[in-house]
């Protein structure tokens, strides 16, 4: 799609606008575990606004990604030149979590133990509505 | 069964001979062709076939619809029907009469006359995953009616049956060199096989037959109808809410902004990126241009750009992978978005829907998608 804003040849010139959020907020609480035992391949989710088991449904199977910065520059998919600081960690919600809206989420690699108490984005695709 | 295809259409889809009516055959193949669930074909004859022939004629057809029956469908059958009769053995014609009149006993025989028309086709099918057949011999012996065969055949003569038996094995004679060899032999023409097997191989077919990308059912939500206002949920034109045109073959979704209000263009998007509102806009009077597909959308091969690299040495040829505007794609859209535009004027809140349609969706706080109603 050419840059409306930069398009000379159309008479409205459509400003160049992102949307707002397009992801639901959620915390990593940390990894499904007993008392004593953790199990990191699968990590629990809250998310916003979701407080009961009969809402997460709305969720499963959603897309959720843990993004962070990095120190070093990594190449951006699908543009070869752009080069950013910033990585994700790409999942899916898997089930719920408890009688309290908390979701299971697995991740392509383990979340690691730093983005405990900090967002993940559960995106609103793959949309079933 | 495609949608919007009237009933008349689908018997004539199923009824694949055009006799005017349909056998337990004809139903089978279109249940396999369609991959219905085997219910499918119990299912139709105890719907349709009331006098339990075995066979749903037009009239029965109509008669459990309610549908007035088509005068060129029935004319079509007719001139089907006299052709077989005309064509079929005189044993055969005989049945068929004789099926009109009376209600038949057995199912098999019914299905005998039917089939004069469908020459190579198996009656019988192996068991999925066996070897072992579905009809045993003596079945098979009624289906193929094979009684009146042989009937034919002792009336003709035994000669027939001799010069079969004759015409298996064709000699010829060979000269052969050497002493003491009998100077000339009786030879086959066709020489036996170096080995046989001592059982016939087992051929494992798969319990379901996997189908290519091509031959899949394609689904939509019902959510989603021509007209439905989608917001996109990721790529470059997310939260852009955007028109649905129709499901194009692969089952992507065409859709376009149209393209003044949001910069959105015809395009192609997965029903997965995609959230249905219970906004719709009337395009019944929208029409397609008939080349937008999906072929259309199709990026263009790059393996002759490939191919091409060592023998046209530039290096400072830009490559062919960036996307160029083509005339044609403007023209589509234009054609395309006047006629959506007119619709969404011609709507009653029509101002209120366009500042909508160029607006975008976003999430703020205190939302919580699963207790919104788009």
């Amino acid at each position: 799609m050419s840059n409306p804003a930069a398009e000379s040849g159309s008479q409205q010139k459509l400003q160049l606008r992102s949307p707002g959020r397009m992801y639901v907020k959620a915390v990593f609480t940390g990894y499904k575990r007993g008392l004593r035992n953790q199990h990191e391949n699968t990590a629990l989710l809250r998310i916003e606004g979701v407080e009961k088991r009969q809402e997460v449904d709305f969720y499963l199977g959603k897309r959720c990604a843990y993004v962070y910065k990095g120190k070093r520059l990594t190449s951006v998919p699908g543009k070869g030149k752009e080069k950013s600081r910033v990585r994700v960690i790409w999942g899916r919600v898997t089930r719920p979590h408890g009688n309290s809206g908390a979701v299971r989420a697995k991740f392509s690699t383990n979340l690691p133990p730093a983005a405990m108490g900090k967002r993940v984005r559960v995106m609103l695709y793959p949309s079933r509505i | 069964m495609e949608p919007g295809m009237d009933f008349h259409q689908a018997f004539q889809a199923i009824d694949t001979d055009h006799s005017g009516e349909i056998s337990v055959e004809e139903l089978e193949d279109y249940c396999k062709k369609m991959n219905y669930k085997d219910t499918f074909v119990k299912k139709w004859l105890n719907l349709f076939d009331e006098d339990e022939s075995g066979t749903i004629t037009y009239d029965e057809y109509c008669n459990t619809l309610g549908l007035i029956p088509k005068q060129e469908v029935v004319e079509k059958h007719k001139v089907q029907q006299t052709k077989q009769a005309a064509g079929g053995s005189a044993s055969g014609s005989a049945v068929s009469t004789t099926k009109t009149t009376t209600k038949t006993t057995t199912k098999t025989s019914a299905k005998g006359s039917a089939s004069t028309s469908k020459q190579g086709r198996s009656r019988n099918e192996a068991l999925s995953g066996t070897v072992l057949m579905k009809l045993s011999r003596a079945r098979m012996f009624q289906r193929k009616a094979i009684y009146r065969l042989k009937k034919k055949l002792a009336r003709g003569s035994g000669k027939s049956a001799t010069a079969a038996s004759a015409s298996k094995v064709q000699l010829t004679e060979k000269v052969i060199g050497g002493e003491k060899n009998g100077g000339k032999r009786l030879v086959p023409d066709r020489r036996s096989p170096r080995s046989l097997p001592t059982s016939v191989p087992h051929r494992y077919s798969p319990p379901r037959p996997t189908k290519c990308f091509k031959d899949h059912k394609r689904r939509l939500r019902a959510s989603i109808t021509p007209g439905t206002v989608l917001i996109l949920l990721a790529g470059r034109h997310r939260g852009k809410r955007v028109v649905f045109l129709r499901q194009l073959s692969s089952g992507l979704l065409l859709v376009t902004g149209p393209l003044k209000f949001n910069g959105c263009p015809l395009r192609r998007v997965a029903q997965s990126y995609v959230i249905a509102t219970k906004t719709r806009i009337d395009i019944s009077g929208v029409s397609l241009p008939e080349r937008v597909n999906d072929a259309y959308f199709r990026r263009a091969k790059q393996l002759q750009a490939k191919r091409a690299k060592p023998s046209s040495a530039d290096p400072f040829a830009k490559p062919q992978s960036a996307y160029q505007l083509v005339d044609e794609r403007r023209e589509d859209q234009k054609a395309v978005d006047s006629q959506v535009m007119t619709a969404i004027r011609a709507s009653p809140d029509a101002k209120m829907l366009a500042s909508y349609m160029r607006s975008l969706f976003s999430l703020r706080n205190g939302q919580k998608p699963h207790e919104m109603v788009f």
